[in-house]
């Protein structure tokens, strides 16, 4: 579970990287660019409303973003540190930061049940309630 | 012992980062006169990443022991 987040941590540090190089460009070309690539269609909903965002996006957003990036990248880099070392405040932070997506994944499943938010669900709750399983046995483990 | 085994630690995975981030974003590098083909970079990210791996598993064992 450590390299797991070290893994998303490494991730969203690139990603948000990335960000940074749309400073001072056209992030709408960018945008189009990358739905192009995936083969998405631009006119279907999300990538409609992800164009949109990206057409409306200043630098100082842009900044904001790959700062949040940033921050998210060295929480999960932490997170897999304290996993990794059997650190009780890294099976906290593993416990509150994975159940905090639980309602909102709660909410879209109500709103319309998917395999892909089904997946997601039971996904995470089960990291959650491995999580809070070791915090309640506060045991030796194995990262 | 541990110290230095974090530290080397750290030091490789932030090589892994470097090497994952020419990987995608195709940064061109440069030795002298010979260019440094992107292959190269999967390479580092393999052999840097394994390292890291290795040294904080041992600071792992360093710790329990």
């Amino acid at each position: 579970m450590a390299v797991f987040e070290a893994l998303k941590g490494a991730i969203v540090f690139v990603a948000g990287f990335g960000l940074t190089r749309l400073v001072h460009r056209d992030v709408a070309h960018a945008a189009h660019a990358l739905i192009d690539r995936l083969h998405l269609d631009a006119a279907r909903k999300f990538p409609h409303i992800f164009l949109q965002l990206a057409a409306n996006l200043s630098d100082a957003q842009l900044w904001g973003l790959a700062v949040l990036a940033l921050a998210y990248a060295l929480l999960r880099f932490a997170e897999a540190y304290g996993l990794w070392f059997q650190r009780r405040w890294g099976e906290w932070v593993a416990a509150v930061s994975g159940g905090i997506y639980v309602p909102v994944e709660l909410y879209e499943l109500a709103r319309g049940v998917t395999w892909i938010k089904l997946a997601a669900l039971l996904l995470n709750a089960a990291v959650v309630a491995y999580m809070c399983y070791m915090l309640w046995r506060g045991a030796p483990r194995s990262g | 012992m541990r110290s230095y085994l974090l530290i080397s630690g750290l030091l490789f995975a932030a090589v892994t980062l470097l090497h994952l981030l020419r990987l995608v974003y195709g940064w061109p590098a440069q030795i002298g006169a010979w260019t440094v083909p992107l292959w190269v970079s999967w390479l580092g990210l393999i052999v840097a990443g394994s390292l890291c791996v290795w040294a904080f598993a041992l600071a792992r064992g360093v710790r329990s022991a």
